[in-house]
Parts: C-alpha cells; structure tokens; sequence
C-alpha cells in the first residue's frame, strides 16, 4: 500500500483515530498500541485503499482496538476517560468548570456505540456516511445512535441548569 | 445529513474539551517503524562506551586485582532460557498483568548471552521480528526491532 498515502491519513488523523480507539479500549497504552497495529497491517497489505481511504483506516483502527480488548480478556479496573482531567484555570468560572465536569462523564458514562458516534462525528469530523462505513451499520441507526447521545448529554447538562 | 441538527451549541461545547493526545512515541512508531528509540541507542553506546573504557584499563595494567583462577569462579546466575519459540500463541499475552520477558541469543555462535531482558509489552506473533518493549520506569513504550541473526525467546513472566 502507498506509504505516503498513510502517513498522510495518519498526520491528519492521528487525534480522531487515537480517540476512537481509546473509547473502545479504555486504556492509552492499548488505543496506541491498535493505532500502530492497524497501520502496520495496512503498510503490509496490497489492498489499494478505497475511496478517500478514511473510512477505511479507521475502520481498521476499530478493528484492532477490539482485538486489543478481546486479547486482555479482563475488565479495566479504572477505565480511562477520553478527557484530560485539568484543574480549572483562573478565568475559568466556577460554573463552566461545573458544566465541563458533567460533559466529561456524560460522555464516559454514554454506551459504547453512541460513544463512537460522538468520537467520531465531533473529534474525528467524519461525515455520517463514512461513520456508517466504519462501524458497519446502516446510516439511519447511526444517526439516531448519534442524535440519542447528544439528547443525553443535554439532558445532563440541562439537569445542572 | 450534514445540515444543522439543532446540537451545535452542545458540539461546540464538546469541540472545546481538552481530550487526551496521542503520544509522539505513537508517531515514531507510525512514521518510523525501522527507527530505534533513542534510549536504546544511547544504552548501546553507553554499553560500547564502557567496555571499551575496560579494555584499556586492562591494557595499560590498571586492573591491579590477581586474576581468579577458574576452580574458584562461581558461575553466574543465568535466568533459564527456554528453548522453544512462543509464536504460535493464541491470545497473547494472557492478560495485562502477565507481560511477556524476552531474550536474546545468537543464532549462528550458540547462545552466547542474554541480551536486554526487559518486560515485553507485545510482540508481532508472525514475524517475531517486531517487539515492544515496556518501560515501567517512565510508562512508555520502546519499539526494538530484532536483528536478523538473532532469536527471540519468550517466556510468560510477570513483573
């Protein structure tokens, strides 16, 4: 497979993809570790990517973050959030600090696949029909999975107000 | 299905989250597999460093030390180096807490020595040309990629 071609797709979606594995291992060090198997695999494989080639890297790094997890076998004992966990800063108010707090376990505490819909919607820019080509689901489920979660996470924000 | 949904407001809130980054040993990696890590590198020269900082303490007659003959030598201790290859495992490693300890040996002048023997994060089962080591001490991983002359030796070991 063209090299260039993934390093391309690799430099501009490293943050998406790293993210997408991560929801589905729960750990850093196993999201980077499906990250680099799935582009050692596609680097070895003679299949010419299709299209734009993004739903399919993606769809690779999913299927290797699932290995990844099958291959552990054990439950993570403190699943580790998508999010950075700062400590406010100054200008911060107190609210916003509150309302970031919520979002945060909002998302962590989403099902797994409105979880992937959300990673992959709002920090990886997929459009929804290559959402639907990643995950392997027709793309009105992917929709409504998409249009749930957000539904939920205002509701939580909502319960702050 | 790209048009407005009505959670634009939230999804800018979300956009404006600091999530986790991937690391740039993840870019290495990816970038440049073949690459070394540069704490590998400067281990071997530090390695070659010594020795040769050895050898000429030996030539110039520092080592004032008698020699031991060899009857009172005590052989060193030499963790067991298994003797068959472990890659054909399904499923492995068998779990997170049970990582993986390598060695080395020289194929073509009998097993000569261990070489590094550090905590094995993963291997590439089919090649076994590819390891990952662990670094516990500063929770990275180094990529290390084997020899061509050489053989990885696998055993399950916690550490």
């Amino acid at each position: 497979m063209d090299s260039k071609r993934l390093e391309d797709l690799y430099v501009r979606h490293r943050q998406g993809l790293f993210l997408l594995a991560l929801s589905i291992t729960r750990c850093p060090a196993a999201a980077e570790d499906a990250v680099h198997e799935a582009f050692a695999r596609l680097s070895e494989g003679r299949t010419e990517l299709a299209g734009d080639g993004v739903a399919y890297v993606f769809s690779s790094v999913r299927n290797a973050a699932i290995d990844q997890v099958r291959r552990r076998r054990t439950e993570q004992e403190h699943p580790a959030s998508l999010y950075n966990g700062h400590a406010p800063s100054p200008e911060v108010s107190a609210l916003a600090a509150e309302r970031d707090r919520a979002l945060r376990q909002a998302v962590d505490g989403l099902s797994p696949e409105q979880q992937e819909a959300v990673v992959l919607r709002v920090y990886a820019e997929l459009s929804f029909e290559q959402i639907a080509d990643v995950c392997g689901a027709p793309l009105p489920t992917v929709f409504a999975r998409y249009q749930r979660a957000l539904e939920k996470l205002r509701d939580r924000l909502g319960s702050l107000k | 299905m790209n048009e407005p949904n009505g959670h634009e407001e939230l999804e800018a809130l979300l956009r404006g989250m600091s999530v986790k980054r991937p690391s740039e040993e993840l870019d290495r990696r990816v970038l440049h597999p073949g690459r070394r890590s540069w704490a590998l590198w400067l281990g071997v020269a530090g390695g070659l460093a010594a020795g040769f900082a050895l050898a000429l303490a030996g030539m110039r007659g520092w080592n004032a030390e008698k020699p031991v003959p060899p009857e009172a030598r005590v052989p060193e201790a030499r963790p067991e180096i298994p003797r068959t290859v472990d890659n054909g495992a399904k499923d492995w490693p068998a779990s997170p807490s049970c990582l993986q300890r390598v060695w080395c040996a020289y194929q073509d002048a009998g097993i000569v020595g261990e070489k590094e023997n550090q905590p094995v994060r993963r291997v590439d089962r089919q090649a076994l040309r590819e390891v990952i080591l662990y670094d516990p001490e500063h929770k990275r991983t180094i990529q290390w990629t084997v020899p061509e002359k050489e053989t990885v030796f696998l055993t399950a070991e916690p550490y």
